[in-house]
């Protein structure tokens, strides 16, 4: 399998810009997405759009019954009636199961960046593979689920990409993804981003004592906290600056 | 009656921080307020320094006092929702066991449930003023979603379909089929689980109907307020998705958090220079968007703050900061005229 990068994170942090910079640095890559930004945010950065694989929750369904029941007409129909609708909403994580089952799927045929959720949404797809492989005494579903945990347990061709801001919040928030992620799957590789760190503390202008706090107090504060945070970062990225893709590890 | 303000907002734009200074303000007003979490993270409560586990006592609120206001705080906790219907209904172990894993793993099945509590706590009128802090907008939307569906959820759904099996022979048979061939995708253990499930939630039928009934009356009602919590940086897809849903129905107030507006820096060209007038470039632009999307709205705006440690007193700034901050130039020290000119 090529490699299947989530990249996830608190809200607001850059998960969408990191993606396409990670994506924008193998030329084969692909790329997905949990909610519509890839494309506006590609056209923000001004970067040469990438194909965007979507798939809606709706055909996930239809595939996944085509497959189990090995009749694609029975799918279909069964797509259109209301009491399996139900049915389906009373299936806890389905969806995340069977998303999660398609990057592989799509990972297959080449390296994937996923632009995935913020924390606990990205925590729920890991939660989903337990929770079937644990609830589900056997069936496609429980056959998916073994299949997505053995990837994962291997460890070889995933990766998580944790991208935070230099907040509070944002770090916390990061330390909570790697340590659930890891208390399910300890050997996967965790890469941690800083993003928008201010560099310079400006130190000349007469402000106001509220911009004087941000232009003088902020930056040094900033760097503290990263300090504090004691984990390696693998790439510090300063406020401003676009270029991730100039120092992406191999 | 009740008023009920939503704070709305993606990602990371400061919903929780808003969420709270609407609650100042609100009792800073002589309203009695309840902020009320819907968001699963609990961000509200670690910026008040409050615990995560919810009081024991029914009422489940916590008082707080910040910068000498005091509201009430509660978030939502589906085990009192279970609780409160087991007391009608006892629950099989395995009924319980299959609502911990829809607690834990479908979204949708905790809105229905966040929003029973909401739905209860507005009938019961305790409070002048309630905030709703909703999950981010991505999540959100699907909350909206269970708005609209729950009635549909629980009146043409599987769970009437049940409750008919039981008076309909027929009926029945047919609904044992379809689960017995459930056991194709999860199992037999699994599929039964889910069969006694959704008889033992039938049960409660009544309840989850007169609910999904006040809630659809309350979004769009003429007592509701509607904030969008935005920053200068936020993405046009948000004010899609709203639009889609509240445009032509709401007018809402659009709060602008860190915003840099009007804000004149002394001449140079610093890096923090650049940082300022691209939040003023993105921010005009963004009201042009929203302008676009929405016919009627309010504007307010927050300023770019010091922030990021998380800590009470910066929560007693937030909620007290207007964009006059700006205005207020320190004197200028080799003046002794004390002639404070603002810019």
């Amino acid at each position: 399998m090529n490699t299947l990068t989530l990249v996830t994170g608190k809200g607001g942090v850059g998960k969408t810009r990191t993606s396409l910079l990670l994506a924008e640095a193998d030329s084969r890559a692909c790329l997905t997405e949990t909610a519509p930004g890839l494309q506006e945010e590609a056209q923000n950065l001004g970067l040469k759009p990438k194909p965007i694989l979507r798939f809606e929750r709706s055909d996930l369904y239809e595939d996944f019954l085509a497959s189990a029941l090995k009749f694609p007409p029975l799918a279909k129909w069964l797509m259109k009636a209301p009491l399996f609708h139900s049915l389906l909403q009373l299936a806890p994580n389905l969806q995340e199961l069977l998303t999660f089952s398609k990057w592989l799927e799509l990972a297959e045929e080449q390296p994937l960046v996923v632009d995935a959720p913020a924390t606990g949404h990205f925590l729920a797809y890991f939660q989903a593979i337990h929770a079937a492989r644990n609830i589900f005494d056997g069936g496609t579903l429980k056959a998916l689920a073994d299949r997505a945990h053995k990837y994962l347990d291997s460890a070889e061709s995933i990766e998580i990409v944790i991208v935070a801001l230099p907040e509070h919040s944002a770090l916390e928030e990061m330390k909570q993804i790697e340590e659930g992620v890891l208390k399910l799957y300890p050997h996967l590789k965790i890469r941690r981003i800083l993003n928008r760190l201010h560099l310079k503390p400006e130190t000349t202008l007469a402000l106001p004592p509220n911009l004087k706090l941000l232009a003088e107090e902020r930056p040094k504060r900033e760097q503290q906290r990263a300090q504090d945070f004691n984990r390696p970062f693998e790439k510090v990225i300063a406020f401003g600056d676009r270029a991730l893709s100039k120092a992406s590890p191999s | 009656m009740t008023r009920v303000t939503f704070i709305w907002g993606p990602g990371g734009v400061g919903k929780s921080h808003v969420s709270v200074r609407r609650a100042f303000e609100s009792t800073n007003a002589q309203q009695t307020t309840l902020l009320m979490t819907l968001d699963p993270s609990l961000r509200v409560l670690d910026l008040l320094g409050l615990p995560h586990a919810s009081p024991e006592k029914d009422s489940n609120a916590v008082e707080v006092t910040l910068a000498k206001q005091t509201f009430h705080v509660r978030r939502v906790d589906v085990w009192k929702v279970f609780e409160q219907l087991e007391k009608r209904k006892p629950a099989s172990p395995r009924v319980r066991v299959f609502f911990e894993q829809m607690v834990r793993g479908m979204q949708e099945f905790r809105d229905y449930l966040s929003l029973l509590q909401l739905a209860d706590e507005v009938s019961r009128g305790r409070y002048q003023h309630i905030i709703v802090d909703t999950p981010p907008f991505q999540d959100a939307e699907g909350l909206h979603r269970s708005m609209t569906n729950l009635r549909d959820f629980f009146e043409k759904a599987l769970v009437q379909l049940a409750m008919k099996s039981t008076s309909m022979p027929w009926v029945q048979t047919t609904v044992k089929k379809i689960f017995d061939f459930t056991r194709v995708f999860v199992g037999k253990t699994a599929s039964a689980q889910v069969f006694e499930f959704i008889e033992w939630l039938s049960e409660h039928h009544e309840r989850f109907k007169s609910a999904a009934q006040t809630l659809e009356k309350l979004v769009f009602s003429e007592n509701s307020n509607h904030d969008f919590v935005v920053t200068p940086e936020s993405s046009r897809i948000f004010l899609e998705s709203t639009a889609h849903i509240f445009a032509d129905k709401i007018s809402p107030t659009f709060f602008v958090n860190r915003s840099a507006h009007g804000l004149v820096l002394p001449e140079g060209e610093s890096s923090f220079h650049r940082e300022i007038r691209m939040l003023q470039e993105r921010e005009l632009k963004l009201l042009k968007e929203i302008d676009h999307f929405y016919p009627k709205y309010h504007l307010e705006r927050i300023p770019i703050l010091f922030m990021g440690d998380d800590t009470i007193e910066e929560m007693e700034l937030f909620v007290q900061a207007s964009m006059a901050t700006y205005q207020e130039l320190p004197e200028p020290s080799s003046s002794l005229t004390g002639n404070k000119t603002p810019r």
